[in-house]
């Protein structure tokens, strides 16, 4: 019989068996892993990269601000106010996207390595934010 | 002035008696050790507003307290007898500078620029150890690595002192035969005052290393008033020599 040649099922103990061919599906059913979608990574550190000749005490009060740091601290992300000059040589892709962006600019990198750039805020307070904003501080 | 010093009158040799100062809270004399400077303003060190690096003049009506810079204090330069005032706030400057940006922690050694600078024997003046330190670098503690000065200035003007401070610039100010580091500028019912971290103090009195100090008692004609703002780490190999 056609029938026969198909499949011979049996139900026992909670099994799905299927004679023919001999595959054994769990049961009851479960749904396979969704599939992974990518996560932006974490933050690895920060950058404050500015042009000394341009400081102003606006400036000075950021760099001098203990808050955003100690935010990044608690979170053991690297941290680092650099004239772009002086960094140019130590991190040159990080001062090539602060520029790219114009000075000053506050420059991120992730786990992964990639970097990204916004302008630096007028106070404290709008530092922290924006750290916030970017997931590298609470 | 605010001075006190566990004085070692063994270690100072008669001839360092023109480097001590009379306290005027206590009427007890300390160890200073500050000389005229060597030459007028700009022939040692690049003089402020003279360049294209320097950052534009604030107005005075303009000027504002810089934020408190103690927390950033993480190494106490104790002058110890010593006649090296303006070595230890030349290292000082610098130490503040690489606490507030957030770069490596880098213990100088003041007393061995004050050897270089003086051959163990005497008093600085700020100008050449300013421009010692831009041209043969500051020793570091137990290393033979130093710390160039790579951005500094000679000020002319106590309004150009100010902006170069609110500007982000940790600097040396001189008085009464003695340099103080200077790290903010502090207006206090419209009288600015800047803020002064001596080197007469440690251990458990080394708080009152911290104190405010009107600007306009800094004396920019005899000794010499000079900004910070940019060093390097550099082994000795990478140091190019000041020509003769």
């Amino acid at each position: 019989m056609r029938h026969t040649t198909l499949a011979l099922l049996l139900l026992t103990g909670g099994a799905l068996l299927v004679a023919s061919p001999a595959i054994q599906i769990p049961w009851p059913w479960q749904a396979p892993a969704p599939i992974p979608t990518p996560q932006p990574s974490a933050v690895a550190a920060v950058y404050l990269i500015h042009e000394s000749a341009d400081g102003n005490p606006a400036m000075t009060a950021i760099k001098a601000d203990l808050a955003w740091k100690a935010a990044l601290d608690s979170n053991s992300i690297r941290w680092l106010i650099a004239d772009d000059d002086a960094a140019e040589k130590s991190l040159p892709n990080v001062v090539a996207l602060a520029r790219k962006h114009g000075l000053p600019a506050v420059v991120w990198v992730d786990a992964a390595g990639l970097g990204a750039a916004k302008a630096c805020p007028q106070t404290p307070a709008e530092m922290l934010a924006l750290l916030r904003e970017i997931g590298a501080a609470k | 002035m605010s001075y006190y010093i566990d004085f070692d009158g063994l270690r100072v040799p008669d001839e360092w008696d023109e480097y001590r100062v009379l306290d005027e809270d206590d009427g007890v004399w300390r160890m200073c050790g500050l000389l005229p400077r060597e030459l007028p303003v700009g022939r040692l060190v690049p003089e402020w507003f003279e360049t294209n690096e320097t950052c534009p003049p604030i107005p005075r009506a303009q000027w504002q307290s810089t934020p408190d810079m103690r927390p950033y204090e993480w190494h106490n330069r104790y002058q110890n007898g010593y006649p090296a005032c303006c070595l230890c706030s030349i290292c000082g400057a610098v130490e503040f500078l690489l606490a507030r940006d957030g770069r490596e922690k880098t213990p100088l050694d003041w007393h061995r620029l004050w050897v270089e600078t003086t051959g163990g024997r005497g008093g600085c003046a700020v100008d050449s150890a300013l421009w010692h330190a831009m041209t043969q670098g500051i020793p570091i503690k137990n290393s033979t690595d130093r710390i160039l000065v790579t951005e500094a200035w000679d000020v002319p003007t106590l309004e150009g002192f100010a902006s170069g401070i609110q500007a982000g610039a940790m600097a040396v100010g001189c008085h009464d035969v003695h340099a103080e580091c200077v790290v903010g500028l502090e207006i206090q019912n419209g009288t600015p005052y800047v803020q002064m971290v001596n080197s007469h103090y440690h251990g458990e009195k080394a708080d009152r290393n911290w104190h405010l100090f009107r600007l306009d008692r800094i004396e920019l004609r005899a000794y010499g008033a000079m900004l910070i703002r940019e060093v390097q780490v550099r082994t000795v190999g990478q140091l190019i020599d000041a020509k003769g």
